[in-house]
């Protein structure tokens, strides 16, 4: 076996396992029936493929490590020799040199792992959406979908860029579904051109299909207080505070509406219950926030971490990544990924059971 | 040094009067704005009555005199009441109330005709007209929300003396009718 046939096997191997085609693994109910199993095959292959990309670490980092040392060491023997002095070299070879080497050997020895979780989220996130009657797809949702989450400002401030994965689009108990987990960020540039990105939501979206019909804007926000005056200008339709009867649901939200009867309309005595009943469910480290548009109610679940207020002011919360597998290094079987992903997946069952958005209830 | 301070006095006891005269006003007309946005509504369903009334006569033949009850409740709720006088407007509320009882009975004779066609446009009509009640319902909680707000100036001191001298009364509430309130009795409706 030569070198490079050495290095590259476990790589090829893992390139063998190739994710399925999604329309393969059907849908629920239908004929194709054991394409929904995860069975002990799929963590098998998966498992096959995960040590493939350990070793295939291995032995890029057996070769790459002393590879990156001598590419360093020749950079700094080449500074010298046009005549740089001691100190200079070294900061040329750091740059030039070590970092890059290291960098190429990271990227390598990590490609075999990186594809394993693509793979592996592919594999069961869509078989656990296909149970759920949902389609999976990992490279998010597109643009049509996002769009009224951005105009409705429920992702907290306003943001300029961004990205959105692990969508998942179906219906659940007879309401339409969309969940996606997004980044939004707002970019800001400071008088000498350099630019800055700051994080003003990252967690969990969800489009409900609503059962009635509306013309107006209405948002419900935490209640952060002046905050929400920035929701209030800078929009087509001047938007008001309505004030409801709940105390509870006044206590946690804050709604502001184009429409004093129309907000009343949408934001019914039981839908308000059931708003701090999903509060209550996600527990206050989530932030929640709605809006109705079009046809559907939009949620967002501002799943950061360290919110005290000088973090968030700053957009420096810790981000909570949903959907991703969190630790390769454990066999497939005992990572719980099954487990870990119906639990996060179970949150628009849960949202639509607790929100009970029905036709037949209208409330 | 004196005469500064008693005119600083007056300045704020001024100050103080216009700020609750504001108060009063801005409530006032909230309210009243209320109140308009319940109109809107109810003269949304009383233009849906209209339409149900006329595919009514056309097949329920023997509940001649409810569908002229629910017709003469329909002339009577559609009188614009004096909203600067609290009795006009509770007078306007009852007969939107009534109206709404009525209507309710339409729908539950109407069940007791089978013919398809008829059917087919009262189950169209009872869907809109239950959509309409929801903006009534959502319009009547805006309205009692000022209503509540109008009568706390209206009868909390100080604000309580502008208003009166402005002649602000306190509107009435819009409450649900009392067949709404009462709960359901299922055995009636199978009884034979």
């Amino acid at each position: 076996m030569g070198f490079i046939q050495w290095l590259t096997e476990p790589f090829n191997e893992t390139r063998r396992l190739a994710p399925p085609d999604i329309a393969q693994l059907g849908q629920p109910g239908a004929s194709s029936a054991p394409s929904l199993a995860l069975g002990a095959d799929t963590f098998e292959s998966l498992e096959e493929q995960r040590l493939a990309a350990v070793e295939h670490r291995r032995r890029c980092l057996i070769v790459g490590v002393p590879a990156a040392l001598a590419v360093t060491g020749l950079a700094y023997g080449i500074f010298r020799v046009f005549g740089f002095d001691v100190p200079d070299a070294v900061l040329r070879t750091a740059f030039f040199g070590l970092f890059p080497s290291f960098l190429l050997v990271r990227l390598a020895a990590d490609g075999g792992l990186y594809i394993f979780r693509k793979t592996a989220k592919q594999r069961v996130l869509s078989v656990l959406a296909a149970r759920q009657g949902l389609e999976y797809r990992m490279d998010g949702v597109d643009r049509e979908i996002l769009k009224p989450f951005k105009e409705q400002g429920v992702f907290g401030a306003k943001e300029t860029s961004g990205e959105t994965e692990d969508a998942f689009l179906g219906t659940v108990d007879g309401v339409e579904v969309v969940l996606f987990e997004a980044l939004r960020e707002t970019v800001s540039r400071s008088r000498d051109g350099s630019s800055s990105r700051t994080t003003v939501f990252h967690g969990l979206c969800l489009r409900l299909g609503f059962p009635k019909r509306f013309s107006g804007t209405t948002r419900v926000l935490s209640e952060w207080g002046v905050f929400n005056k920035f929701h209030e200008v800078g929009n087509d339709v001047p938007l008001e505070r309505v004030r409801l009867e709940d105390a509870r649901f006044e206590k946690q939200f804050e709604v502001l509406s184009s429409d004093q009867v129309e907000a009343r309309y949408l934001l019914t005595p039981a839908l308000m219950e059931r708003l701090v009943a999903a509060q209550t469910v996600l527990g206050p480290r989530t932030r929640l926030r709605a809006a109705f548009h079009d046809r559907f109610l939009l949620l967002t679940l501002d799943t950061r971490k360290n919110r005290s207020r000088w973090a968030r002011m700053r957009g420096k919360l810790e981000r909570l990544h949903h959907f991703e597998i969190k630790d390769e290094s454990k066999p497939v079987d005992e990572m719980e990924m099954t487990r870990h992903f119906e639990a996060e997946l179970a949150i628009s069952k849960d949202l639509v059971k607790t929100l009970q958005i029905r036709m037949e209830t209208r409330i | 040094m004196e005469t500064w301070i008693p005119m600083a006095a007056g300045v704020f006891i001024a100050l103080l009067i216009y700020r609750l005269y504001v108060r009063v006003i801005k409530t006032r007309n909230a309210t009243l704005t209320a109140l308009a946005s319940v109109d809107v509504q109810l003269k949304k369903r009383r233009d849906l009555i209209g339409n149900v009334l006329a595919i009514a006569k056309e097949t329920m033949r023997q509940e001649t005199a409810l569908i002229e009850r629910v017709t003469a409740l329909r002339q009577q709720a559609a009188a614009d009441p004096d909203v600067g006088d609290p009795t006009s407007v509770a007078e306007h509320l009852k007969a939107e109330n009534a109206l709404g009882s009525g209507m309710q009975r339409l729908f539950v004779q109407a069940e007791a005709y089978p013919e398809a066609q008829f059917v087919a446009a009262m189950t169209r009509a009872q869907a809109t007209y239950e959509e309409v009640e929801g903006h009534i319902a959502a319009a009547r909680r805006f309205y009692n929300q000022g209503v509540e707000d109008l009568r706390n100036v209206a009868e909390i001191f100080p604000s309580s003396v502008i208003a009166r001298l402005l002649g602000v009364r306190a509107l009435p509430y819009f409450e649900i009718a009392d067949e709404e309130r009462a709960p359901v009795d299922a055995a009636q409706f199978f009884e034979s």
